[in-house]
């Protein structure tokens, strides 16, 4: 496997916080779950890895599209839901029609709210979007907040199910989480951002 | 108040290094779609884009503008004009039209109105998309910022100022042939007025001076809409601080536009 995304060791100050991160590199096909607590840094080292935040270190990117699934908002609030779904893919040399964007609205039961605008629309419904834009993009990498948070035992098992195709099909999937649910659901290689985590590790080994 | 004023002047080259590097983004994103990495629709998408700004900054002003230059006209013929024929010094009025009004007070008059409605609403609408994660939501999935949120917007007031300027002047030309029966003056003397009043270098010299202004407006408004923290309360704070940046800038480059036209 090649190396899809690297970063080296990095220590970072951010308000009143230092926060000390580990290399990490990502393989095509690879599945990654930062762990950690409340406030160990997950999130910032996620966005930075997509390059959304600051870092000290440089970011090597190998890939040509990248996707995140937030954990809070994450759609465009003045764009309708297809409209979120069709604008990143003009940024893209992918051809998908307007049949392949009905497709996946079928497909995730979004039809029936393609017309509405992200305000009007609950977390649950919101995140769905997400993941439909991330379907449709086909990134060669994709940063998720929370993966599992929020949706239904359908809904969840549709996601697992597209994760495990995704890096099956060589491409690569990293998410932070502090539910410890999500690594035995989704199972990936750890990286560890410290923060008392013995116990999720003591569930996991069970 | 002089450290502060010392750290002001300090900062210019800094800030003009921003702004030229916005430019650059700027350009580097149509050549990105020019070359056609991205899809064509998005052409579509841009030109819908501009003429939003066109008609938020150009079109919904044209008539209070248009209105504005019909007084105008009434003023040049009733208390321009007709002053200084009383006093027999009608042929400072072709000067005074030419380099006074045509020449500086028109543009710079025009700018300062397009500028108090444009800048603060776009620095406002840019700055409540970074406020909301729309910018990270473009970043995180390889869409361009320039293309989607700096281009349309400078290209749009790019286009209100340039617009807005030539119905200002055809309004203002026609009152005047609308008001001169009034003030005994005959078509063909305003037609002399007008004809002489007008030479195409005057023309060359507005219109770089709009597009500069323009530049300048759209600009600095995106560029502190852009940089803002993402805290709402930031937002009244930028809006105020993009007019009176681009305001100072406004009347430093009028300063240098006199000084080379006038005293080279």
């Amino acid at each position: 496997m090649s190396v899809l995304l690297h970063i080296a060791k990095q220590a970072i100050n951010i308000g009143n916080q230092r926060f000390s991160f580990p290399e990490v590199t990502i393989e095509n096909g690879e599945l990654v779950g930062l762990i950690g607590q409340s406030g160990s840094g997950k999130s910032i080292l996620l966005r930075q890895l997509a390059g959304l935040m600051e870092t000290t270190t440089t970011l090597q990117f190998h890939g040509e599209r990248q996707s995140f699934i937030f954990g809070r908002g994450g759609l465009f609030q003045h764009q309708t839901v297809r409209e979120n779904l069709s604008l990143p893919t003009l940024f893209t040399k992918l051809s998908i029609s307007k049949y392949d964007i009905d497709d996946i609205l079928t497909k995730w039961n979004l039809h029936n709210i393609q017309h509405h605008f992200p305000p009007q629309l609950n977390p649950q419904a919101t995140k769905v979007v997400q993941i439909a834009r991330s379907i449709l993009l086909q990134p060669d990498i994709v940063f998720i907040e929370k993966p599992l948070a929020g949706l239904s035992i359908h809904q969840a098992e549709h996601f697992i199910r597209w994760v495990e195709q995704h890096t099956q099909a060589g491409r690569s999937v990293v998410y932070s989480e502090e539910n410890r649910r999500t690594f035995r659901t989704l199972s990936p290689r750890l990286i560890d951002l410290g923060g008392g985590h013995d116990n999720l590790r003591t569930v996991m080994h069970r | 108040m002089i450290v502060q004023l010392g750290r002001t002047l300090l900062s210019l080259p800094e800030w003009l290094g921003r702004l030229i590097f916005l430019f650059l983004d700027m350009f580097s994103a149509f050549y990105v779609l020019l070359t056609g990495h991205y899809q064509w629709s998005l052409f579509g998408r841009l030109r819908k884009q501009i003429l939003l700004q066109v008609w938020y900054t150009g079109v919904q002003i044209t008539p209070l503008l248009s209105l504005i230059a019909v007084g105008l006209g009434w003023t040049l013929m009733g208390v321009g004009f007709g002053a200084l024929r009383t006093v027999g010094a009608e042929g400072l009025f072709v000067p005074i039209l030419q380099y006074g009004l045509i020449g500086e007070g028109l543009p710079l008059g025009l700018t300062l109105t397009l500028l108090a409605r444009s800048s603060t609403a776009v620095t406002a609408d840019v700055a409540s998309q970074v406020v909301n994660g729309d910018l990270d939501v473009m970043r995180a999935h390889g869409m361009s910022v320039p293309l989607l949120i700096t281009a349309p917007r400078i290209v749009g007031i790019l286009l209100s100022f340039l617009s807005v300027f030539g119905v200002f002047i055809g309004v203002l030309v026609g009152s005047t042939f609308l008001w001169a029966p009034l003030f005994d003056i005959s078509n063909t003397q305003i037609r002399q007025l007008w004809l002489s009043g007008f030479a195409l270098s005057d023309f060359r010299w507005i219109g770089i001076k709009l597009t500069t202004f323009a530049l300048l407006v759209g600009s600095i408004s995106c560029y502190k809409g852009l940089h803002i923290r993402r805290d709402i309360r930031e937002l009244p704070k930028a809006s105020s601080q993009a007019v009176i940046l681009t305001l100072s800038a406004i009347f430093f480059t009028d300063g240098v536009f006199l000084f080379i036209r006038w005293f080279t």
